[in-house]
């Protein structure tokens, strides 16, 4: 069928220093090898006329029986070649290629064709030595379809990051140079689109230490995400949310780096922080203020009585809702308060100020002497004023006692607060449980009623709040009275801080529990 | 801290607390017993099932009573346990939040 090389071209001629054998077998072998290599090839004389091809170019070019003659010219079947072409000869391309094929034949020249069915045929054209032109055809589709691919890949990649709804940087990871950035990027870092991705340098915009932790970013690492601070060129500045993930960028290691705009929530985060340390510090203040209301522990004498007074107060909170006060009105008096008001913080702190400020106030006044000295005259004045306005329905729980220091009389008045402990000298413990009537603040025709004992030295009067005897351990269980009946039956009147003591003993007890209320307390010791 | 609203008798309305009554549970009953309270129809609490009440959750009573004793109806504590008993003898508060051991008994405190 077709018209076998070996049988003509000089250039195909056996060698004459070949055996006579071989010689005359030759022309077989390279027909046969002609016929076995994957490349279609034709040859023309030096009158670019066909004068030999082999099988495979008939198969590549897929040409019907005796398409191929000795009578073809090197024109025709150019023509021929370019008829296969997915454009037919009829398109401008056709004819591009066409006169590229036929001109300049003194050269040497490869084109590609796609041909109708798709595949792509590489054709190189060589010049021989004594004229007359040799065509090699190539089936080069599998080569030319996997580039294809992987530049559609690229394409796509690079479409999604244009598309991502998120700044976006590819960086090289050899050298960290950027090989691409999408627009979302040049906006966020204020980049023109003039400037190529390979011109922009990171370390302008990026501290050393950031893009070294973008560099060294490991393959399946889940949490290299940072937060960072970008200088941009105008000199404005944005925090930025960098994630970065290695990825295989145009067949090379990269990484693909995300920049979010957190600027906003850090901004957020920074006033909120700051409004968070104003109001410590003003918790701080307002603490230190509350507990300079707190007297310090005393030990003195009025006349002839000599007393000691020791005073303990542990806000659960920065301040609290405890009161405790001593004061002495008149000549022969002294005065103890102790309160709870119904809650913790900021607004139990006030309304503890509240009536500190009142208790002070009434013993400001001429007529504190007999106020004091039965104190529900006091009791019935901090009531009135403290139910005056009230819609929250705070409340405080407050025993006020008054010690003469002449008579050695304890007058009290207990408005809604837990019992008072009275430890004789002889180690007796008994309540002070007469009732004066309800906490303060919440009925304001509430009548009080106190009550009185007389004290003799050596006696101890310990007032407590719930916070002592409610403290709970890790299992609900409450401190309870008993235990501070038995602190107080070790409590001795000559002991310097005697509830240092107690407050240790009910944080041991709740074991590193949170504390849940404030804590206060105060013992009266009679000296002498 | 569960709170439960229900009808009492002709006018009044039952509710019934289960639970701690400390800041937690003051905060969960805050806003149904208001509301409650509000109608000023007269409230019998349920007490049995509260193991604990903090001064907060005293608060909470005294103003449901307050507001309800403003519409001339009365809010009475039903069967409080004697830890919640003492805090609130203890505290001078019975007579403010009175304290009634069965329903008839309540109903004929909402009745005085």
């Amino acid at each position: 069928m077709s018209r076998k090389l070996p049988d003509r071209p000089p250039a195909l001629t056996p060698s004459s220093t070949m055996p006579q054998e071989a010689q005359r077998e030759a022309p077989a072998i390279l027909s046969i090898m002609l016929d076995s290599v994957a490349q279609g090839t034709a040859m023309f004389g030096q009158d670019l006329r066909l004068i030999g091809w082999n099988g495979r170019l008939q198969l590549l070019l897929d040409l019907p029986a005796g398409a191929l003659s000795e009578a073809l010219t090197f024109k025709d079947f150019v023509g021929i070649l370019v008829e296969r072409g997915s454009s037919g000869t009829q398109s401008a391309r056709a004819e591009t290629a066409i006169r590229q094929l036929t001109t300049a034949l003194e050269q040497p020249y490869v084109t590609e064709r796609m041909l109708s069915d798709g595949r792509v045929i590489e054709c190189r054209r060589h010049p021989l030595p004594d004229g007359g032109l040799m065509l090699l055809l190539s089936d080069v589709s599998e080569q030319r379809h996997a580039e294809y691919l992987v530049k559609d890949s690229e394409r796509q990649v690079r479409t999604i990051l244009d598309r991502a709804p998120v700044a976006l940087a590819v960086i090289a990871q050899d050298d960290g140079l950027l090989k691409h950035v999408n627009a979302r990027f040049r906006r966020l870092f204020g980049l023109d689109k003039s400037i190529s991705p390979e011109s922009i340098d990171l370390t302008k915009y990026l501290s050393d230490e950031d893009l070294q932790k973008i560099t060294g970013v490991q393959i399946g690492e889940t949490s290299s995400d940072f937060e960072s601070m970008v200088h941009r060129s105008d000199g404005s500045e944005f925090w930025a949310l960098v994630s970065p993930v290695r990825f295989v960028f145009e067949w090379a290691p990269a990484i693909l780096t995300g920049f979010y705009d957190i600027s906003d929530r850090r901004r957020a985060e920074l006033e909120l922080r700051d409004e968070l340390h104003r109001k410590q510090a003003e918790l701080k203040e307002a603490r230190t203020l509350q507990m300079e209301l707190t007297p310090p522990p005393l030990r003195g004498s009025i006349g002839q009585r000599s007393f000691a007074v020791d005073i303990a107060i542990e806000p659960a909170k920065e301040v609290g809702g405890d009161l405790v006060d001593y004061l002495t009105v008149g000549d022969t008096l002294l005065v103890l308060a102790l309160g709870d008001v119904s809650h913790k913080g900021a607004g139990a702190a006030l309304f503890m100020a509240r009536t500190y400020s009142l208790i002070r106030g009434i013993a400001a006044r001429p007529d504190a002497a007999a106020l004091f000295r039965d104190p529900t005259g006091a009791a019935a004045l901090i009531n009135a004023a403290l139910c005056n306005n009230n819609t929250t329905g705070m409340f405080v729980t407050l025993l006020i006692a008054t010690f003469d220091t002449e008579s050695g009389k304890l007058a009290y008045v207990r408005a809604g607060h837990l019992p008072p402990l009275l430890r004789r000298r002889t180690g007796e413990i008994e309540r002070l449980a007469v009732l004066g009537g309800p906490p303060l603040g919440l009925v304001d025709t509430a009548t009080h009623k106190s009550a009185s004992v007389d004290l003799a030295p050596g006696d101890q009067v310990l007032i407590v709040t719930d916070g002592i005897t409610e403290a709970a351990d890790a299992s609900g269980v409450q401190f309870g009275e008993s235990r501070v009946r038995e602190f107080l039956a070790t409590a001795r009147p000559d002991e310097q801080t005697p509830l240092a003591r107690l407050l240790e003993t009910v944080r041991r007890f709740e074991a590193g529990q949170p504390a849940s209320d404030d804590i206060a307390a105060l013992l009266f010791a009679v000296i002498a | 801290m569960q709170i439960t609203i229900s009808e009492f008798g002709a006018s009044g309305k039952k509710v019934t607390l289960v639970g701690k009554l400390d800041i937690r549970g003051a905060e969960v009953i805050d806003l149904p017993l208001a509301t409650v309270a509000g109608a000023r129809q007269s409230i019998v609490v349920d007490m049995t099932a509260v193991d604990f009440i903090a001064s907060i959750g005293i608060r909470h009573l005294v103003l449901a009573a307050k507001a309800v004793a403003r519409g001339d109806g009365r809010l009475v504590l039903l069967n409080p346990t004697t830890l919640v008993t003492e805090v609130l003898v203890t505290s001078g508060l019975d007579q403010l939040l009175p304290i009634v051991r069965s329903e008839d008994e309540a109903v004929a405190a909402l009745r005085r």
